[in-house]
């Protein structure tokens, strides 16, 4: 934010973008990919560990992957984004290898901002997370 | 997401669109039922779908099956 011509030191510093992937091999994929995209990123494996650090840090992105349970649902990217109090700006990309259309619906019924199958290029990753990244801001 | 907290897919509101973007992607567009979704911005969004990435818009004019193409890409990238 900036007022007057004066930047907020703050308002520039952003939290990293939390990977939720339970398979560690295909999170560490997605952070290398997204830190070629310029995005710091910090992963996670289980759901109520993300939750954690969501509200913690005020998180503005989230790349997940989905049908990951936490202790508030059965599903992290439902009750993330209607935590609309505590993370009005989180958006959420859900990037899964579950590529099935009853997949897709339900990742949109849970609540999703965007969705990328992990089969999809590196470059569309980062372009739709970008697409995202400018909401968040 | 219904009453007993079970996801349900997003009931379909009319007729889809196709079209083809400068990278010869073919996307679909249709307008969804968004009430119980969580986090919803509105009663109803956009899901742009292609093979290679899915997008929700949630501002968007009642007349976008007639924009043109350009319009449509543009919206795509928006909110």
């Amino acid at each position: 934010m900036s007022i007057l011509g004066i930047s907020d030191p703050a308002a520039s510093i952003r939290p990293p973008v939390i990977v939720l992937d339970d398979r560690p091999d295909e999170s560490i994929v997605t952070v290398a990919t997204l830190a070629d995209g310029g995005f710091s990123a910090v992963s996670e494996r289980e759901g109520d560990a993300a939750l954690r650090r969501a509200r913690s840090e005020l998180s503005h992105l989230m790349v997940s992957e989905l049908y990951v349970p936490c202790a508030e649902g059965s599903c992290v990217v439902s009750v993330l984004k209607g935590d609309r109090r505590r993370l009005p700006r989180l958006q959420i990309l859900v990037h899964t290898r579950h590529t099935a259309e009853v997949d897709t619906d339900w990742a949109f019924a849970a609540g999703c901002d965007a969705l990328v199958p992990k089969g999809a290029s590196r470059g569309v990753l980062i372009r739709e997370l970008k697409r995202l990244d400018g909401f968040a801001a | 997401m219904s009453a007993s907290g079970e996801v349900q897919p997003l009931r379909i509101v009319g007729l889809g669109v196709t079209y083809v973007d400068e990278d010869d992607v073919l996307w679909t567009v249709t307008e969804r039922d968004a009430d119980d979704v969580p986090g919803s911005r509105g009663p109803r969004c956009l899901i742009f779908a292609s093979s290679e990435a899915f997008r929700r818009v949630w501002l968007y004019p009642a007349g976008w099956r007639d924009l043109i193409t350009a319009s449509l890409i543009a919206l795509s990238w928006s909110r």
